[in-house]
């Protein structure tokens, strides 16, 4: 399925040192620059650029398999660099003219660093709404507002930011605009010292600058297309299979220390509790797998063929993936610690590394709140009666 | 309602679903209802308080995003499986 052959041979070019910065970048609450900067000499930064403008033209296969290869050594990494690769799709798909022909070649070539701007004060998590608005000068659009969560927010080259299309605009209606880092004031309005994903360096900022009309991302006022077609559906890929990245991982290294020397006197592994234990972690991996594959076949074929994948059954399964993945993924690795015991399993100096892996993992039900998932995936449910599953 | 392609009972129960949509404004046949606050809760409600008053049902295939896009849209649903049920 990859369309990036050497893609392989990438990732194994940046993965030792995404794992040797993993621990630093957690201790330290600390973006992961070292990691970002060989992902971006590597060219993988542009991974999902079309070669015509100098990427390496990778699909959402190549998107989700690497993000789970980079999750295995710094989930906070993988994160970094999967909602990049999300807003470079949002690009890819979206922008035209001047501003696609300028953006893709400089990510194409490592240049620049997205990031994303959708969070904002007093909008309770919506994604498809807006509180501040857009104002239009007469020379460019105004951008002014807050945003409390912004992943890697002070190191990123350019932003994509929602604004409320103008001050007389429904909250509904939401443009998507592009700003390079150099057309804005960037100041951290507040702190990230979470449990966990504490490399992300999710800060508040608070964003001002002018950016010209042709820096509108899609139709004014048009980003629930956009959200329906590429920013929602990729991230729920991206995080999903970074999640199952870190929980695969998790497994290989328990996996490797039950069948090593290594493992405690209170393990036995020829016990049928051990054995029922292991089987529930590599259970919940395997759905996970299987289930992030055949949605990731969904949007690409819908892509394909030109849908929108805003039917009720497509809306399901993607709501359906995130929310299964970050309760699965998170369900295996507090199995394994169990599994572990207090000091293999819990302790943070221990060479398992469970510890990291649970806080980072806690946080996937939270990150787009799965609550909103199933409140949504209830409703459509009630008007799908024929009930096409995936 | 004079003036409206739709009926009375239409735009009433419509309405009561469109939380951004001034209560004196006149709703228009390409509104966007999404603009006008209508999510996917409101969605299931709005359909089973338009298939009670009008004593009809939506297929599956009726419940795409195009249906639920403009008051025009959704009327014109509601207009075929009305007169079909006569």
């Amino acid at each position: 399925m990859s369309a990036v052959p050497w893609r392989a041979a990438l990732v194994d070019r940046v993965l030792p040192v995404v794992a040797e910065h993993a621990a630093v970048v957690d201790t330290e609450a600390a973006f992961p620059a070292q990691g970002m900067a060989e992902l971006a000499a590597s060219g993988l930064h542009g991974l999902l650029v079309p070669a015509e403008f100098g990427g390496l033209g990778g699909g959402l296969h190549d998107l989700v398999g690497t993000a789970q290869d980079l999750a295995g050594a710094c989930l906070s990494t993988a994160m970094v660099w999967g909602m990049h690769c999300q807003q470079v799709d949002t690009l890819v798909q979206h922008a035209t003219g001047s501003l696609r022909d300028d953006v893709l070649p400089r990510i194409a070539r490592g240049e620049l660093y997205l990031a994303s701007v959708t969070t904002e004060p007093g909008k309770g998590g919506h994604l498809l709404t807006a509180v501040a608005a857009l104002r239009d000068d007469g020379d460019a659009l105004l951008v002014d507002r807050d945003a409390p969560v912004v992943t890697g927010g002070l190191h990123a080259d350019g932003f994509l930011i929602t604004m409320r299309e103008a001050e007389d605009a429904g909250s509904q209606r939401v443009t998507l605009v592009y700003a390079d880092r150099d057309q804005l004031a960037v100041e951290r309005s507040g702190g990230w010292d979470t449990v966990g994903m504490r490399g992300t360096e999710s800060v508040g900022l608070r964003i001002a600058g002018r950016v010209p009309a042709g820096q509108v991302v899609g139709q004014p006022g048009g980003f629930r297309e956009i959200a329906l077609r590429s920013m929602a559906p990729v991230g729920h890929l991206v995080w999903s299979a970074c999640w199952l990245g870190a929980a695969r991982a998790a497994l290989a290294d328990l996996v490797g220390w039950l069948r090593s020397s290594e493992r405690g006197k209170g393990v036995d592994v020829r016990s049928e509790l051990t054995a029922e234990r292991v089987a529930r972690v590599r259970m919940d991996l395997e759905v996970v797998s299987a289930y992030l594959s055949r949605v990731t076949d969904e949007v690409v074929a819908s892509r394909a063929g030109g849908a929108s994948l805003s039917g009720v059954d497509a809306q399901i399964h993607l709501n359906t993936l995130k929310v299964v993945a970050a309760e699965s993924t998170f369900r295996a690795v507090d199995r394994m610690v169990r599994i572990a015991g207090l000091t293999a399993g819990y302790r943070k100096d221990s060479p398992l590394r469970l510890e990291r892996r649970f806080r980072d993992l806690r946080s996937a039900s939270l990150n787009y709140a799965d609550d909103r998932l199933l409140v949504s995936t209830g409703a459509l449910t009630l008007m799908d009666r024929a009930v096409r599953l995936l | 309602m004079t003036g409206s392609p739709w009926s009375a009972e239409f735009e009433r129960v419509l309405r009561g679903y469109l939380p951004l949509h001034g209560p004196d404004a006149r709703l228009r046949p390409d509104d966007s209802l999404a603009d006008l606050g209508l999510d996917s809760m409101a969605t299931v409600g709005l359909l089973v308080d338009v298939e009670e008053e009008f004593g009809i049902a939506l297929a599956d295939d009726d419940l795409t995003d195009q249906t639920f896009a403009s008051p025009a849209a959704l009327w014109a649903v509601v207009d075929r499986l009305r007169g079909a049920s006569r």
